[in-house]
C-alpha cells in the first residue's frame, strides 16, 4: 500500500484495518465488475434477442449476499472498534501502566503555525520553567508522548502521517492524542483542517531523538533558558 | 369539470409561458438550464484550481483565491447543481407525466420555488463580485472560520453564502411540498402506490429526507450570520464568551448526511428507469428497492457524526456512529444487486442513455464500497480529510448527479423538446467521461493513502508527498481534459435542440406513462384524453406476447369526451 512507513506502536491497528477492508472491497469490486462484463457481453441484443422475464432463485442469492455483507460488516465494526479502543479511547492511566511515564506536551494551533509547550526540568506544565517551540516537536524514542491540543483561533487538525496521528485542534476545548515513536528521525506534521489562507503552509517538524540525545537536548534547552 | 375547462384554456402570453410559467415541464426546463449553467461554471472553477495545482510556478491563483474556488466548487455543485437538477428537474419533469397528472398539486408554489431558487442563484453569483471575493472556508463552512471574517479576510462573501443557502433551502422546501403531495393526491386512475415508477418513489423519499433534515441547518445558518455580524457566540470562542465550534458541525452534518442521500437517491431512480427499458425486462426487486431506500433514508439520520470522528467529539460516540454507518451498506447492497439482476438475462440495447446510466451504476458501486474504509473509525484516522475522501464522494456524487443527469436528459429529451439527442455524440461523451473520470479519481484513492491532504493550494513544499507528485499531476491533467470533454454534451444539447431528429411518441419503446403522451406533451399534458393505468410500471417481455411487441405500456389514454 502507498502509505507512509509506520513508526508508531499503535499504527498497525490502522494499517491492518485499512488493509483488510481494502482487500475485501477490492475483491468484491473485481467480482461484481467481472459479472457485469459477462452480463454485457452475454446479454447484448444481438446475442440474446429475447429477454428472459423470470429468474428463479434470485431472492435466495440476494439473501446469501446480504448475509455475507452483514458478516463482513460485523468484522469491520468489531475490528475497527477494537482498534479505536486501543488507540483513541485509551485512557492516560492505562497508557502509563503499559508504556511508563508519559511526556506531556501542550500543543497549540495558530494561523499558521504550531506551538509546542514543554514542561521543562520540573516535568510539570504550567510552571516558570516551561518553554515553547514553534513548528518543532521534539520527542523521545520509545517513550509515551501525550499531546493536549487546543487552538487559539480556528479549527486545525494535527496530522503526523508516520506516527498515524490525526486529530482536530479545536478552540474552546482540549483534545488529546498519544503515540510512542519507535524510530528516531525527522518526520513532518501538517494541518488537515482548512484553517484559512496559509492552511497549506502549516507545516511542522517532528524530531524523534534517541533517549541519550533527547536528555542532552532537554539539558541544553534548560541551560540556554537559564532556569535552575 | 375544472380540468375540462383548463384543457380548453386560451393561449397564454410569452411571459407566462416561458418566464413565470406554472407548467411543470417549463419549470423543469428552467431548473435544468439553471443547474447545467452552474455545473459548467463549477466545472470551470475546478479546471482553474486543478490547473493551478498542475502548474504551481505560474501562480495562477493566490492561496486565498484557491480556497475560495475549492469552496465554491463544492457549494455550487451540491446546492446549485445537484439540488435543482435531481429534485427540481427530475421531480418536475417526471412526477406529473409518470403518474398521469396534468400538473403539480400546487403550480403557483412550484413557480415560486423556481424563482426563489433563481434569486438564490443571483445571490451566490454576486458573492464573486463583492470585495474580498466569495466565501473561502470550505463548502462545509466550519465555524469559527466561517463565523469570523478576520480569519479568512472574506466578509460579504460569507454573508452572501449564508443568505444564498437559506434562500436555496426555502426554494427546495417549496418544491419538496409539491414533490411529496403530488404523487399522493394526483395519481391517475389505477395508479396504486406500488405501481408508481421507481424514480417517483425516489424523488418522494429524497424530498422527505430533505424536509426533515434541513430545519436545523437553516437555524444554524442564521446563527452563523448572527455570530458573524451581531456578535453572538453560538460557535465563536473569544475570551469569556465561549460558544461551541462543534455545534455547527453537528447541525451541518445532521443535514449533510441525509443530503447526500437526497442527491443520490433520485439518481438511482433514473438508473432504475433506464435499466429495464434497455434490458427489455422488468425491474428486479421493485419493492425491495423501495424498502431498502426507506431503510437507508431512516438510517441516514443516525450517521452524521461519521464526518466528525477526528473532530473532538467524544470518542465513544464515534463507535456508535461507525456501526450505523457500516450497517448502511446492507440496504445499498440490495439496491445495487437488484439493479444488476435487471440487466442479467436481458436483451441489452446499448443506446447513449443506457451507457450513461450504466456508467453511473458502475461508478456508484466503487463509491459505495469505499465508504466502508471511511466508516471504520480506526482506518479513518489515516483517511480523514485526505484525497481519499474527495475520491469517495466524487465516486458517489458524480455517478448520481452528473451521469444520472446526462442519462435523464438524453432519455427524456423528447418529452422536453420533442426531439432526440444525437446518439453518436452521446456515446462518445459517455465513454470519454467514464474513462477520464476514473483517471482523475482512482489515483486520488492512492493519494489519500499516501496522506495527501485536501484543500491545499500547493504541495511542492512538503517533502514526504513528493513521491506521488507525478500522480497528482496526472489527476490535474485528466481533470482538465474531463471538464473540457463536457463541452461535447453542451454542443449535443443545443445542436439537438435545434436540429435533432423529431422524436416519436415513444422512441425507446418504454412502458411508463409519459411515453403515452405526445413528444413534447402539450400544456396540461394529456389534451382531451385522460390516462388510465392498467398494470405495473415495467412490463417488458410480457408473457404471451401479442402483436410482436416486447412490452406493454403501463396505461392507455381514454378520451375525455367519450368518458363523459
Amino acid at each position: 500500500m502507498p502509505i507512509m512507513p509506520d513508526i508508531s506502536t499503535h499504527g498497525w491497528w490502522l494499517d491492518w484495518s485499512l488493509m483488510i477492508i481494502s482487500m475485501v472491497t477490492l475483491a468484491v469490486a473485481i467480482l461484481s465488475f467481472a459479472l457485469i462484463i459477462v452480463a454485457l457481453i452475454n446479454f447484448r441484443q444481438s446475442k440474446n434477442p429475447t429477454a428472459t422475464r423470470h429468474m428463479s432463485g434470485w431472492i435466495t442469492r440476494l439473501i446469501i449476499l446480504d448475509i455475507s455483507m452483514i458478516i463482513f460488516d460485523i468484522v469491520i465494526a468489531v475490528f475497527s472498534t477494537w482498534g479505536w479502543a486501543e488507540t483513541i479511547l485509551k485512557g492516560e492511566e492505562s497508557l502509563e501502566a503499559k508504556h511508563g511515564e508519559a511526556l506531556t506536551i501542550n500543543v497549540s494551533g495558530r494561523q499558521f503555525f504550531w506551538a509546542f509547550e514543554y514542561p521543562g526540568a520540573d516535568k510539570t506544565l504550567g510552571t516558570a520553567d516551561d518553554f515553547t517551540l514553534g513548528n518543532d516537536l521534539v520527542v523521545e524514542e520509545d517513550r509515551l508522548v501525550i499531546l493536549n491540543m487546543t487552538s487559539g483561533d480556528t479549527i486545525h487538525s494535527f496530522f503526523v502521517p508516520h506516527l498515524r496521528v490525526k486529530y482536530d485542534v479545536v478552540p474552546g476545548r482540549v483534545t488529546r492524542v498519544w503515540f510512542v515513536a519507535k524510530e528516531a528521525g525527522e518526520y513532518p506534521a501538517i494541518c488537515t483542517e482548512l484553517c484559512g489562507v496559509g492552511h497549506y503552509r502549516m507545516l511542522s517538524n517532528v524530531r524523534v531523538l534517541a533517549p541519550a540525545d533527547f536528555a542532552s537536548w532537554l539539558d541544553s534547552r534548560t541551560v540556554t533558558l537559564g532556569v535552575p | 369539470m375544472a380540468a375540462h375547462a383548463a384543457v380548453q384554456h386560451a393561449e397564454m402570453g410569452w411571459i407566462r409561458t416561458y418566464i413565470f410559467s406554472t407548467d411543470h415541464k417549463m419549470i423543469a426546463k428552467q431548473y435544468l438550464l439553471n443547474g447545467l449553467f452552474f455545473a459548467l461554471f463549477g466545472g470551470i472553477i475546478a479546471l482553474m484550481f486543478r490547473s493551478h495545482l498542475a502548474l504551481p510556478e505560474m501562480e495562477f491563483l493566490e492561496p486565498a483565491r484557491y480556497n475560495a474556488y475549492v469552496t465554491m466548487h463544492g457549494t455550487l455543485m451540491i446546492f446549485w447543481v445537484a439540488m435543482p437538477i435531481l429534485l427540481g428537474f427530475f421531480g418536475n419533469l417526471t412526477i406529473p407525466l409518470m403518474i398521469g397528472a396534468r400538473d403539480m398539486a400546487f403550480p403557483l408554489l412550484n413557480m415560486m420555488s423556481y424563482w426563489t431558487f433563481f434569486i438564490s442563484s443571483v445571490v451566490i453569483m454576486a458573492s464573486f463580485f463583492v470585495p474580498g471575493g466569495p466565501f473561502s472556508g470550505g463548502w462545509t463552512a466550519y465555524a469559527p472560520l466561517s463565523a469570523n471574517s478576520e480569519l479568512t479576510g472574506v466578509n460579504w462573501g460569507i454573508n452572501l453564502w449564508a443568505i444564498g443557502l437559506a434562500l436555496e433551502f426555502a426554494a427546495v422546501l417549496m418544491g419538496g411540498i409539491n414533490f411529496v403531495v403530488t404523487p399522493f393526491v394526483l395519481r391517475a386512475r389505477g395508479m396504486s402506490l406500488m405501481r408508481l415508477p421507481l424514480v417517483i418513489w425516489m424523488v418522494v423519499i429524497a424530498s422527505l429526507l430533505f424536509m426533515l433534515s434541513v430545519g436545523p441547518l437553516i437555524a444554524g445558518t442564521f446563527m452563523l450570520l448572527f455570530d458573524k455580524n451581531v456578535g453572538t457566540h453560538f460557535y465563536l470562542v473569544t475570551g469569556e464568551a465561549v460558544g461551541d465550534p462543534l455545534l455547527w458541525q453537528h447541525l451541518f452534518w445532521f443535514f449533510g448526511h441525509p443530503e447526500v442521500y437526497v442527491i443520490l437517491i433520485p439518481g438511482l431512480g433514473v438508473i432504475a428507469e433506464i435499466f429495464p427499458a434497455a434490458a427489455r425486462k422488468p425491474l428486479h426487486g421493485y419493492k425491495h428497492i423501495i424498502y431498502a431506500t426507506i431503510f437507508a433514508g431512516v438510517l441516514s439520520f443516525m450517521v452524521w457524526a461519521h464526518h466528525m470522528f477526528m473532530a473532538g467529539l467524544n470518542p465513544l460516540a464515534a463507535v456508535g456512529f461507525s456501526i450505523t454507518t457500516i450497517i448502511i451498506s446492507v440496504p445499498f447492497l440490495v439496491i445495487v444487486v437488484a439493479m444488476g439482476l435487471t440487466l442479467w438475462g436481458g436483451s441489452l440495447r446499448f443506446n447513449a442513455a443506457f451507457l450513461y446510466a450504466f456508467f453511473a451504476y458502475v461508478i456508484f458501486i466503487v463509491g459505495g464500497l469505499t465508504g466502508l474504509q471511511l466508516g471504520a473509525t480506526v482506518a479513518d484516522i489515516q483517511l480523514h480529510d485526505t484525497y481519499f475522501v474527495v475520491a469517495h464522494f466524487h465516486y458517489v456524487i458524480f455517478a448520481s448527479v452528473i451521469l444520472s443527469t446526462f442519462a435523464a436528459v438524453q432519455w427524456w429529451f423528447p418529452k422536453m423538446f420533442g426531439r432526440l439527442m444525437h446518439e453518436g455524440i452521446g456515446k462518445v461523451h459517455a465513454i470519454s467521461t467514464f474513462v477520464l473520470f476514473n483517471l482523475v479519481f482512482t489515483p486520488m484513492f492512492i493519494l489519500g493513502f499516501a496522506g495527501y491532504p485536501r484543500r491545499y493550494s500547493g504541495y511542492d513544499h512538503i517533502p514526504f508527498l513528493q513521491e506521488y507528485a507525478w500522480l497528482n499531476d496526472m489527476v490535474s491533467l485528466a481533470g482538465v481534459v474531463l471538464i473540457l470533454v463536457q463541452f461535447l454534451f453542451v454542443f449535443n444539447f443545443f445542436y439537438s435542440l435545434i436540429a435533432g431528429k423529431k422524436a416519436s411518441m415513444n422512441p425507446w419503446e418504454a412502458t411508463t406513462l409519459e411515453w403515452s403522451a405526445p413528444s413534447p406533451p402539450p400544456h396540461l399534458n394529456w389534451g382531451d384524453t385522460v390516462p388510465v393505468v392498467e398494470r405495473d410500471p415495467y412490463e417488458y417481455a410480457p408473457e404471451g406476447v401479442e402483436n410482436g411487441m416486447d412490452y406493454q405500456p403501463q396505461g392507455r389514454l381514454l378520451s375525455l369526451t367519450a368518458r363523459d
